[in-house]
């Protein structure tokens, strides 16, 4: 914006300044022709026959007669030329010829010693009564001088002017622009996760703007809110009739090979739809409280396994809020210390803290482990490492895909349980 | 003891209802959430199997509804949803247990039987009085050490009796446990199956309560 305005300037001032140094060249001429006009014009009035008959000034301004003054006058009577100086120059300089009497010409011509000189021309009639033309010569660089103190002074207003002018403009943008700045101040909260929306308490000018952007945001989550739970519908119709079809092919005689197949197809669509319905809806603002969530999934998973002798113990008192969305982070706990409940012996531990940014998860139990070389497999779709119990062997698949998906890392140890021990890095909202 | 069916879907209904039935349950059947909502809070069901996507009236809805009603039936939920944030707003909303679909049938019964025990307040899942004793989680009997062969109906009143030991049951309430909304109820039928089971243990610790039902305790003498 700035550059710009100072290109403008730039242009109004090369412009104004030539339109004004020319207007001011016409009027210095005009006053310089109306000076030779006057000179003239009184010379007329002294023109007569001299002592050799020829046509004479009887008396001229003393500067006529000065050297180097630049000051020449010329009675040109046909074939006669009378000069006021004895320049050889002026007796050859080529005057307008058949000038009326009412006429002026104005020339421009080159005198003694290079000196530019404007020369008028008119017709006169001496007091006996002959026609001659009397031209009146004068130093033309009187005008350059005037124009060139004129350029001086206009230059010098014009610089002065376009520093007030840029100053003025800096001072005006960074006014004018300073809603702007503050409404991109709050775009970054927003992408942050530390604002909902952008606040619509700007100037008039702006709210319209800060209005359109939230109107954007929401239309976003309810576009992506839409398409998940078309996801969820979809899938939720399709695993109710796969319970059906699953119930019957166990009642078949020969019917194992279509409950393996219903499980798998159940796997897909588990799949699918976690992939669906899952991950950051559309931007980075989203935070969940990550006490909240491990509190709640521990208190669920007490109820599930309400059955067994198990001891949960979960501390996550230093644990920082996740930059996510709750229910991916619901996810991931859940399906994490779901699989701890379900290969635990007698107790389940789980941690969460905060380091270098980031929301640590540990989660371990006192089962039976896993062996290295099975460790990856885990965690892909589809592989279910215990065939006992319920499931279709996507939990630690699917928390693999959520922390992929939120730049985390996961990895599988040998916990002092004897158990699994899974380590999870998510990105924490730092404080 | 007596379940509360609510799934939209016929066919799966029907395999649950039949399967439940097997394993000794009354069972009653709703097919979306109104019925839902008012079977769960008119009859006085032992649990209740819940589906979340149920027409009319949603599943979560209608236990949200119950739960502030006062209705205090166990629930376990039976669901396609298997997102986690869908188990824990189940659990939020008063949920006792989650299934998701596809399931196994023994799974879900064991869990139903697993849900009326803790409900009764019963933390084992062998139920004893004398010398006999109840496997929750099997649905058997066993009487010294012997199987005791009871009938769907005497297999109901004797669970009933088991998990609320040293109290006195009407006959009234029996009878709302054993008998599912369309069977008809006889006035001296409870009389009639309490006499059967006590033949068939070896020890009597069905105690009648005069003018007011029976109580199950150890043998007297």
């Amino acid at each position: 914006m700035l550059l710009a305005a100072l290109v403008w300037l730039i242009l109004a001032w090369g412009l104004g300044g030539t339109a004004l140094s020319l207007v001011f060249r016409a009027a210095v001429v005009d006053r310089f022709d109306s000076k030779l006009e006057a000179l003239v014009e009184g010379l007329a009035g002294y023109l007569a026959p001299g002592a050799d008959g020829r046509l004479t000034m009887m008396r001229a301004h003393p500067n006529f007669g000065e050297p180097g003054m630049g000051w020449y006058w010329i009675i040109d009577e046909g074939s006669e030329r009378t000069i006021s100086s004895p320049d050889t120059l002026l007796r050859r300089m080529s005057l307008p010829r058949r000038v009326g009497t009412e006429e002026h010409v104005f020339t421009d011509h080159e005198g003694p010693a290079g000196m530019p000189l404007r020369a008028l021309t008119t017709g006169v009639r001496s007091s006996d009564g002959r026609d001659a033309m009397v031209t009146v010569l004068l130093d033309r660089r009187e005008i350059d001088r005037e124009v060139t103190t004129f350029t001086s002074l206009l230059a010098g207003a014009a610089i002065l002017l376009g520093v007030v002018l840029l100053a003025g403009i800096l001072a005006q943008s960074r006014f004018a622009l300073a809603p702007l700045r503050r409404l991109r101040g709050d775009l970054a909260e927003v992408e942050a996760g530390r604002l909902e929306c952008v606040p619509e308490n700007y100037p008039s000018d702006i709210r319209p703007v800060a209005e359109a952007i939230n109107g954007v945001l929401e239309r976003d989550q309810a576009l992506a809110a839409w398409a998940r739970k078309s996801a969820g519908n979809l899938a939720h119709a399709l695993k109710t009739e796969l319970a059906l079809l699953r119930q019957l092919a166990r009642e078949l005689p020969d019917g194992e090979r279509m409950v393996e197949s219903t499980d798998r197809i159940t796997g897909i669509v588990d799949h699918h739809l976690s992939r669906a319905t899952t991950g950051p809806e559309g931007s980075k603002r989203a935070r969940a409280d990550s006490r909240k969530v491990i509190a709640a999934v521990v208190a669920s998973l007490e109820r599930i396994f309400a059955g067994r002798t198990l001891a949960i113990q979960a501390d996550m008192s230093a644990a920082p809020d996740f930059r996510g969305e709750v229910h991916d982070l619901e996810e991931i706990v859940g399906n994490v210390l779901e699989n701890a409940c379900r290969h635990a012996r007698s107790e389940v531990r789980a941690r969460a803290f905060g380091a270098d940014g980031r929301l640590i998860l540990v989660v371990e139990d006192d089962g039976q482990g896993l062996a290295p070389t099975k460790r990856e497999l885990a965690t892909r779709r589809g592989e279910r490492l215990d065939e006992k119990g319920p499931g279709t062997g996507l939990g630690l698949a699917i928390v693999n895909d959520l922390v992929e998906l939120y730049r985390g890392e996961l990895s599988l140890g040998e916990s002092r349980l004897g158990g699994l021990l899974v380590r999870i890095e998510l990105p924490a909202v730092v404080a | 003891m007596r379940i509360l069916i609510c799934e939209d879907q016929p066919d799966l209904r029907r395999v649950l209802t039949r399967t439940l039935e097997t394993s000794g349950f009354a069972v009653d059947q709703a097919e979306d959430g109104m019925e839902a909502m008012k079977y769960g809070l008119a009859e006085p069901y032992d649990a209740i199997v819940l589906d979340l996507g149920l027409p009319q009236i949603d599943g979560m809805s209608v236990l949200h509804r119950w739960r502030e009603e006062g209705c205090e039936t166990p629930v376990l939920i039976l669901t396609a949803r298997s997102r986690w944030s869908d188990k824990l707003a189940g659990f939020n909303a008063g949920a006792d247990d989650y299934v998701v679909k596809p399931f196994e049938m023994d799974e879900v019964v064991l869990r139903l039987r697993a849900l009326i025990r803790r409900s009764a307040g019963q933390a084992s899942a062998v139920l004893a009085c004398g010398p006999v004793q109840l496997y929750t989680s099997e649905g058997r009997v066993v009487d010294a050490g012997m199987p005791v062969d009871l009938t769907p109906q005497e297999f109901r009143i004797f669970a009933y009796l088991m998990h609320h030991p040293n109290r006195v049951i009407s006959r009234q309430t029996l009878a709302s446990h054993v008998y599912d909304r369309h069977s008809e109820r006889e006035s001296n039928v409870i009389d009639v199956l309490i006499s059967r089971i006590r033949r068939k243990l070896s020890v009597n610790i069905i105690h009648t309560v005069r003018g007011q039902g029976y109580r199950l305790g150890p043998p007297r003498g």
